[in-house]
């Protein structure tokens, strides 16, 4: 399966955020999305999850047949996690279960669910409230892996997260990236080096691949800069 | 010390006239033709400049101007000028613990002290000296030009009044140091002592003239000497106060604060709508999906949800009850009582439209709960925005239908004290506010998902459902004026809120899942 954008463009106002972008995403692979402040990648994201109205392009799944992106196919994790407060984690959960039961396959029960991101116990059923940034974090990114969405878009989701924490949902998303895209922007390049499997940098609105070829980490990591100071090509 | 003062009135000048770009560039249709580089443009620095100095020249005159002539020639006719000095003396006393300028936390002392991080004594000690130097020319103007008062007798007023405040500065200064907490002159420890003391000195001010009793001049003498002489002690204290750092660090806090800052105010509006929240642990739910979401989140915000529906409820039996009351201990105005109702339905609708609380509750969807959920994808489709629009209706009108139906029961008990009507007008008005509420439940959840007025910072900015929401209160309020029978009105409010409602929900199970997202 392969996410393909054709041609995608937007404007806010004058000014072009993304300009003619063209790119193929592949199943089973982790793609770092690298890019200065206000390069576009969550736009990019909110294009993608049809948030925001691209002004031309297209953007298709391709499989055995092509066919439009549906919401089912979407996950999003946002960088500043949103979870209902009113709720507990626990009837958040059953909530979503209880109105996604035909699109969850491998139903677990809800506290497998926490187990699986190490959410302790005793907060399983504390207002949403009453949680941390780290975890409403945890609760989003559980939502959208629930879903099995075939594509799962995280913007700068581990950044709250502590080293401990961090490292468990970078070996969760390793898991989870089989049959899946799963497309991660992150300002931290030593986590994309670490954690994805390709490199994407959005410079000047445009998408391009970074290719690592024969380098080693160091040289990868100074032709990347390179790439996004926008001295270089990829 | 000057540097720093021409400082601060050119940070200011610079954003009142970015605030002013700002809240323009926010008006629906007439801030677009606002672009982002009028900020820079120096004209708009110029005028605010210019602005700004009537504005300081208002200020030190024009109010100075009213304030002794509300409060010292107005009240005061045919006294003696000693009167007068006598009655000014209260207020000056009262007024310089109610304005000291030092403990005002202010817009301008978060900027500067807090934001720009400039030295706090050398700017206070400015900003304080040019506030005295406007409290010398203002009210010596003002003291010479409208009263009696002779301009030495004036004169000696003014410095007195400086000298209080001298006085009051420092003794703040030394309550700090005695009870710890930071003294924030808008906000007294204690508002029952603060009313009495007010009302003590302004009964000083103006009672003791109404009275006749005047104040023998060698005590006033004494009393001017004292103040004096604690006065010039008191400058000493203020020049070489040691801690303006740490004072303003403590008072210039957002909760002291009213600050335009978009952050700020994000943040206050957050902490107040998670107070919201039912932290009650029993509180649970036996349904499932959306029916299971939706009565939890009714259940964990009943408070709020009820508030409204419970006070609006209360304030129709009160009135409702006095007027019965009334119209027992006064029946020669049954008649008029009768005649009103039977021809003055429209204005209950006007009434409906200011009781319904639909804009509270919808208000409290988005920001507990749509803010957040709207986020997420599968919120977003068609089946699940309906399937909870649904709930929110039925909810909605069953909140708002328990003050409809109290003021249905009202008009109806009121109809029958005064004289009656037939069966079918009571029925006609009984059911037509029902339909009235009916309405405007549906029209303001069906405003709320076609029009989703707020953006994803929680301001509520839509041209659309602001021009929507006037021309229902324009509608309504046109209405209310229109003479026509209940009866025949009543029929017709019966049909037209079914025939709104059903085209209302046509159009949200069509259109809301466009129109029901983030902005």
């Amino acid at each position: 399966m392969k996410l393909v954008i054709k041609n995608l463009e937007k404007k806010f106002g004058t000014k072009e955020v993304l300009k003619d972008i063209n790119f193929e995403f592949e199943s089973g692979k982790i793609y770092g999305l690298l890019g200065r402040n206000g390069a576009g990648k969550t736009t990019l994201f909110n294009c993608l999850n049809e948030d925001l109205e691209i002004d031309n392009g297209s953007f298709f799944i391709e499989d055995k047949d092509t066919r439009k992106v549906e919401a089912s196919d979407i996950g999003y994790v946002l960088s500043t996690p949103v979870v209902p407060e009113f709720l507990t984690g626990r009837e958040f959960l059953k909530f979503f279960i209880d109105i996604n039961k035909d699109k969850i396959t491998d139903l677990k029960s809800i506290d497998e669910y926490f187990d699986l991101i190490k959410l302790d116990v005793s907060d399983r059923d504390k207002l949403m409230k009453d949680y941390s940034h780290g975890m409403k974090n945890k609760m989003q990114m559980l939502v959208n892996i629930i879903a099995n969405p075939s594509i799962l878009l995280l913007d700068e989701p581990l950044t709250s997260f502590d080293v401990v924490v961090a490292e468990e949902m970078k070996e969760l998303l390793k898991k989870t990236k089989k049959n899946r895209i799963l497309i991660f922007s992150t300002h931290i390049l030593e986590l994309a080096l670490d954690l994805c499997d390709e490199i994407v940098v959005l410079n000047n609105g445009i998408l391009e691949r970074v290719s690592k070829s024969n380098l080693n980490n160091a040289k990868f990591k100074e032709k990347i800069i390179n790439v996004l100071k926008g001295e270089e090509d990829a | 010390m000057l540097n720093n003062f021409l400082i601060s009135f050119k940070v200011k000048n610079a954003y009142i006239v970015n605030e002013l770009i700002y809240n323009i560039s926010r008006i629906p249709l007439i801030g677009k033709l606002i672009p982002n580089k009028f900020y820079k443009y120096k004209f708009f620095k110029i005028i605010s400049i210019i602005i700004s100095i009537i504005y300081n020249i208002i200020k030190i005159f024009g109010f100075k101007l009213l304030y002794i002539y509300c409060f010292l020639v107005l009240p005061f006719n045919n006294v003696s000028y000693f009167a007068l000095i006598q009655a000014f003396l209260f207020l000056a006393i009262l007024g310089s613990f109610i304005n000291t300028e030092i403990f005002n936390p202010t817009k301008d002392k978060y900027y500067m002290l807090i934001l720009m991080k400039m030295d706090a004594k050398s700017h206070t000690i400015g900003a304080f000296l040019y506030f005295i130097c406007g409290i010398f020319i203002g009210e010596l103007v003002a003291l010479i030009l409208l009263t009696s008062i002779p301009w030495y007798y004036s004169l000696l007023l003014v410095i007195l009044t400086i000298m209080l405040k001298f006085i009051a500065i420092n003794f703040y200064f030394y309550r700090m140091k005695k009870s710890g907490k930071v003294i924030n002159e808008n906000k007294p420890e204690s508002w029952l002592l603060y009313s009495l003391l007010i009302i003590i000195f302004l009964g000083l001010a103006y009672g003791l003239p109404y009275l006749n009793i005047i104040i023998p001049k060698f005590i006033l003498w004494i009393f001017a000497s004292i103040i004096f002489i604690l006065g010039l002690i008191s400058i000493k204290s203020i020049i070489t106060y040691p801690n303006y750092a740490k004072l303003y660090k403590k008072l210039l806090n957002k909760d002291n604060l009213f600050l335009d800052n978009f952050a700020i105010q994000r943040n206050a509006q957050i902490s107040t709508n998670l107070k919201q929240i039912s932290v009650d642990t029993s509180i649970t739910s036996e349904k499932s999906g959306f029916q299971y979401f939706h009565d939890l989140f009714v259940k964990r915000h009943s408070k709020i949800l009820l508030k409204s529906a419970k006070k609006t409820t209360t304030g129709i039996l009160i009135i409702g009850i006095i007027l019965i009351i009334l119209l027992y201990i006064f029946p020669e105005f049954k008649g008029s009582a009768n005649k009103i109702i039977l021809n003055y339905l429209p204005f209950v609708l006007f009434l409906m439209y200011f009781i319904n609380t639909g804009k509270s509750v919808t208000n409290a969807m988005f920001m507990n709960c749509d803010h957040s959920m709207l986020s997420y994808r599968f919120f977003r489709q068609p089946q699940t925005l309906l399937s909870l629009f649904r709930e929110r209706l039925k909810t909605l009108i069953l909140l708002n239908l328990l003050p409809a139906l109290t003021l249905s029961l009202m008009i109806s008990l009121i109809l029958f004290v005064s004289g009656g009507a037939s069966l079918i007008t009571y029925a006609v008005i009984f059911f037509s506010i029902l339909s009235m509420s009916i309405f405007f439940s549906v029209h303001n959840l069906v405003l709320y998902y076609l029009l989703q007025p707020y953006n994803i910072g929680m301001e509520m900015k839509s041209a659309s459902f602001t021009i929507a929401s006037l021309i229902t209160y324009w509608v309504c309020y046109y209405i209310s004026d229109i003479e026509v029978s209940s009866l025949t009105f009543g029929i017709i409010m019966i049909a037209f809120a079914i025939v709104y409602s059903l085209i209302s929900l046509i159009l949200v199970y069509k259109l809301a899942p466009k129109t029901f997202r983030l902005r």
